[in-house]
């Protein structure tokens, strides 16, 4: 009987606060970064503590009357008056915060993504207790000092990869004395990318797809200079021509030929696996290990290629490509209220 | 890529300086039941809360459930038996401090500390059910800050505050408290109590004057230096030698003690005074002494305060025990007479002597009335003889032989305070067939040279005497002052000898320090006056000087509503002062007005242009407002960027520029 009156009271409350979820999303739309906290965005409600210290007031009005006790009603007052205050300062402790940015660097699936959000306190005022929490993960509680920036890590397991998509994240306190928890929902498209699981090492890469020079050999190595060419992202520091730059002011990589250099494709098609994810997870295997090893790579998937190259920004394109490959959903969020 | 979450103390779990916080604000908080707890309650409290710390510290078990479950019980019995029951102010509180120090025990969460706090907030307000002076007002004042501090401490997750921050967080928050209490406490509806018993022990303790007399009663009260009542006479007040506040009429004699008879229950006949003279108007606030009992000067007339009658012998006596601070406003007539005669039941009640008691004493009246022409010449002669004989009015008499005491005093001792006169007197009127009670109440007080008022202490407490005489009706003879005339003419302090133990003691022999016990006095009086006797009444008074006339509940929570709203707006405003981002360049403050100007007045002031551009830029398209564009801007350049010792030259020369400057 029990069981099914809370089965029943839980499945209220979900329905209760996706229609408050709802309400709010609707009501405030999608927000873009950076975004200060305003009146119309904070949310204030009490907490238990707040129930019983409100039914602990009550008790003491009482007594306070009946013994006609001034000093017993002044000491009620004061706590009520602490009460709305509370209030009033739990809401304040939030107003005017700015999310600056969210960020998530990539992960692989089964380990954590890290949502890290960044707010400023412009105030010469400390914030107290702040914290923010996707879904039903949480970050630790933080003070923000005066005129400073903090960072919220919010720390997400991830089972699949994909992109792992949070619509709403929270800004909550319920500083002082937990009587009132204030927050403000922010909504936007926040995502971190969530890479295939490597496969354990074992299966290497067929020899077969290794192109020794031959239609590489003009093609970009470290061994020979040939020439420059614009700058692109990832490309190595060291290979940046300095003395260019501080001529023209443009960036612009020094190039090499050298016949060295090994590119090798990982293509789908030669790995095996049961399924798309395994495969999937052992070209996230050999891309890892290209990389470790300093080739150079491509990415041959079914429809789309990644040109060969190195590096840490080829590994990141590949990674890339493979955790978007087919575009499924990086494991769901529970957004709570 | 997966580093391990760091570890923040688990979100329930309590450090140990959280319990130390609330160890400590549980300390403060019992510190003024100290007194009152059976000696056991605080080494229990102390021990329990110490091995809880130590556990936080080292970091060991809590005792188990069943340890624990012994404890209670043991504590319960403990209690009950000491403390007869668990009703009442002081086994309540015993009770609250027993299971906090145990709660102490199975405090784990902070939810555990959260009630342990809230429960200090009720041993605090428990300190004023037994007492509400303004020191310790002051002090729970301090204990609230304390406990809040706590809480604010122990409702944080993570790493605590300083303790510095934490007690200006929490003063700040008291302080902008303060005005909404004001405002709850000035006009919340006041609902006379009590809703339910009050219990009794409330009342206990308070000292003042009671139903029984017998040598040495009123001495050990006279020692007492607290306050009985306040007077404020309306005008003049009378001379001190006149002063005799009417309290209980003691008439009937067992031979030692003196208590009241059935005739106190039956109301005055009031068409039997015959009031005269000039009427003496004043107010009493009386302090609580327990009994239904209000003190008037003698003898007060009609109308008397709500709820108040006068008996048949003349006393004021209320319905209720005044438990709390009570005020009244009386009329009173230093003379008056009473008429009619005495019927025959009250006749052998106010001559009534006890077979062969005292009998020398009785002797003697007989043979004192037999040389006397009449009653009055008998009393003369009565006074003359304690007045010329060696009697002394001393505080610390010989003890009297209690099976004859009017005989031992008259003719052994000789030594005693008024009211061995006062007994002996009657006892000798009595046995010459006078109709004669004993009056009890308090004589004289101090004129409080602050305030417009005057003290009557417990220690200003007096018995004198009423003898019924034929066409005078009862009138007042005080034998003390035939003893001690200063007694009566000067007060108490004044009139005891060498020696004697002395209420107030060093107080009133240094002026200074009796000037300050009187300015402390004034603070008590105003503080009972308007702090502890806000009630009903004051709150309507205050609130027809707004032109508020008796204002229903429904207004006055409609008022507080109102006022509590005005003053959150203000706060609001004044907390956007504090939280708005400090600007502390004032050269780039003054540049923004100027900004802010320009874009008011339909400029456009991207952000990215210097202000140089912009001033050219705009010189350009209003080459009318050129000058004034390039003043600002030089300046603000030469006061932002150049700071040498023309910078507050400079930064005047902005100000002005920006203040002039009109787009």
């Amino acid at each position: 009987m029990v069981r099914v009156l809370s089965t029943a009271l839980d499945a209220t409350r979900t329905r209760f606060r996706a229609l408050v979820a709802g309400w709010a999303r609707r009501r405030q739309g999608t927000d873009s970064l950076p975004r200060t906290l305003l009146r119309n965005r904070l949310y204030i409600l009490p907490t238990k503590v707040a129930m019983v210290f409100g039914g602990i007031l009550f008790v003491m009005l009482l007594g306070s009357m009946n013994y006609s006790n001034s000093m017993g009603l002044a000491l009620t007052f004061m706590l009520t008056s602490l009460g709305l205050i509370a209030m009033h300062n739990c809401h304040r402790n939030l107003l005017e915060l700015v999310v600056r940015s969210v960020s998530a660097t990539p992960v692989f699936a089964g380990n954590t993504a890290r949502f890290c959000v960044r707010i400023q306190n412009a105030s010469p005022r400390t914030r107290y207790q702040v914290q923010v929490r996707i879904g039903d993960h949480s970050s630790d509680v933080q003070d923000i000092p005066s005129a400073s920036t903090s960072d919220f890590l919010v720390e997400v397991p991830t089972e699949k990869r994909g992109v792992l998509r949070v619509g709403r994240l929270s800004v909550t306190s319920s500083h002082p004395f937990s009587f009132f928890r204030c927050w403000t929902w922010m909504h936007m498209d926040m995502q971190c990318l969530v890479y295939p699981q490597p496969a354990a090492a074992g299966i290497a890469p067929p020899q077969t797809d290794v192109d020794v020079g031959g239609a590489l050999h003009e093609g970009p190595g470290n061994e020979d200079f040939a020439g420059l060419r614009p700058y692109r992202p990832g490309d190595s520091p060291r290979h940046i021509a300095w003395k260019a730059f501080a001529r023209d002011n443009t960036l612009l990589v020094k190039q090499f030929t050298g016949t060295s250099l090994t590119t090798r494709w990982l293509d789908m098609e030669h790995a095996p696996g049961r399924d798309l994810e395994e495969r999937l997870s052992l070209l996230c295997r050999w891309v890892l290990a290209a990389e470790a090893q300093g080739f150079s790579y491509g990415l041959r998937l079914p429809g789309m290629a990644v040109e060969p190259g190195c590096g840490r920004a080829q590994q990141a394109r590949c990674l890339e490509a493979l955790a978007r490959y087919g575009d499924p959903a990086g494991g769901g969020i529970n957004v709570r209220p | 890529m997966s580093v391990p979450r760091q570890q923040s103390a688990g979100p329930q779990a309590l450090e140990s300086s959280a319990i130390a916080w609330v160890i400590g604000a549980l300390c403060m908080t019992l510190l003024p039941h100290a007194p009152y707890l059976p000696v056991w309650t605080l080494p229990m409290f102390l021990l329990t809360s110490g091995w809880r710390f130590w556990l936080a510290m080292h970091g060991g078990e809590l005792p188990s459930r069943w340890i624990r479950l012994v404890l209670a019980t043991g504590g319960f019995i403990l209690v009950y038996t000491s403390q007869r029951g668990i009703n009442g102010v002081a086994a309540g509180t015993t009770l609250l401090v027993v299971m906090i120090g145990l709660k102490m025990l199975e405090t784990r969460t902070r939810r555990d500390s959260i009630l342990l706090l809230v429960l200090a907030y009720f041993l605090i307000l428990a300190s004023f059910l037994r007492e509400q002076g303004p020191v310790l007002a002051a002090y729970e004042a301090l204990a609230t800050w304390a406990v809040t501090s706590s809480l604010l401490q122990v409702t944080r997750h993570g790493r605590l505050l300083a303790p510095r921050e934490a007690l200006r967080i929490a003063g700040q928050f008291m302080l902008q408290a303060l005005p909404v209490m004001l405002v709850l406490f000035l006009l919340f509806p006041r609902i006379p109590g009590p809703f339910w018993a009050l219990p009794k022990a409330s009342g206990a303790g308070v000292s003042g004057l009671s139903e029984e007399m017998s040598p040495g009663t009123l001495a050990q009260l006279s020692l007492s230096d607290e306050v009985a009542f306040r007077v404020n006479f309306a005008g003049q007040a009378p001379p001190t030698s006149r002063l005799y506040w009417r309290g209980p009429v003691l008439d009937k004699f067992d031979g030692r003690n003196w208590s009241r008879s059935n005739w106190s229950a039956l109301p005055a006949d009031m068409s039997s005074l015959a009031y005269q003279g000039p009427a003496t108007d004043y107010t009493v606030s009386l302090m609580p002494n327990g009994k239904p009992w209000l003190l008037a000067l003698d003898l007060p007339s009609q109308p008397l305060p709500p709820n108040a009658r006068l008996n048949r012998q003349l006393q004021l006596v209320s319905l209720k025990p005044v438990n709390d601070r009570l005020s009244y406003t009386l009329r009173s007539y230093l003379d008056y007479q009473t008429l009619g005669p005495l019927s025959k039941r009250e006749t052998n009640t106010y001559t009534y002597l006890p077979e062969g008691s005292n009998p020398r004493s009785q002797a003697l009246a007989r043979q004192m009335r037999g040389q006397a022409a009449g009653d009055t010449e008998f009393i003369q002669a009565v006074l003359r003889k304690f007045n010329q004989e060696p009697y002394v009015y001393t505080l610390t008499p010989r003890l009297l032989d209690m099976r004859n005491p009017s005989d031992d005093f008259l003719f052994n001792t000789r030594e005693g305070f008024c009211e061995y006169y006062a007994s002996s007197f009657a006892v000798l009127m009595r046995a010459a067939g006078i109709p004669t009670r004993i009056v009890t109440g308090y004589q004289g007080g101090e004129p409080n040279p602050f305030g417009d008022y005057m003290v009557v202490r417990q220690s200003s407490a007096h018995a004198w005497t009423e003898v019924w005489l034929q066409g005078q009706g009862w009138t007042r003879v005080d034998p003390t002052a035939a003893v001690a005339p200063e007694r009566i003419e000067l007060g108490l302090p004044d009139s005891l000898r060498l020696g004697d133990p002395m209420p107030g003691g060093l107080m009133r022999s240094v002026a200074i320090l009796a000037d300050m016990r009187m300015a402390w006095d004034l603070a008590n009086a105003r503080w009972d006056e308007f702090v502890l006797g806000y009630g009903p009444e004051l709150q309507m008074d205050l609130l027809s000087r707004f032109g508020l006339n008796m204002p229903s509940p429904v207004q006055l929570v409609l008022i507080i509503f109102a006022l509590v709203g005005a003053f959150l707006l203000l706060l609001t405003l004044y907390l956007a002062r504090h939280y708005r981002p400090q600007t502390r360049d004032r050269a780039l403050a003054l540049y923004r007005r100027f900004i802010k100007k320009l874009a008011k007045a339909g400029y456009d002031t991207p952000m990215y242009e210097s202000p140089k551009d912009l001033a050219s830029r705009i010189g350009r398209q209003h080459p009318g407002i050129q000058g004034q564009l390039n003043l600002v801007v030089d300046s603000y350049l030469i006061a932002r960027y150049r700071k040498t010792d023309r910078y507050e030259l400079a930064l005047e020369q902005l100000r002005k520029a920006v203040q002039e400057f009109k787009p």
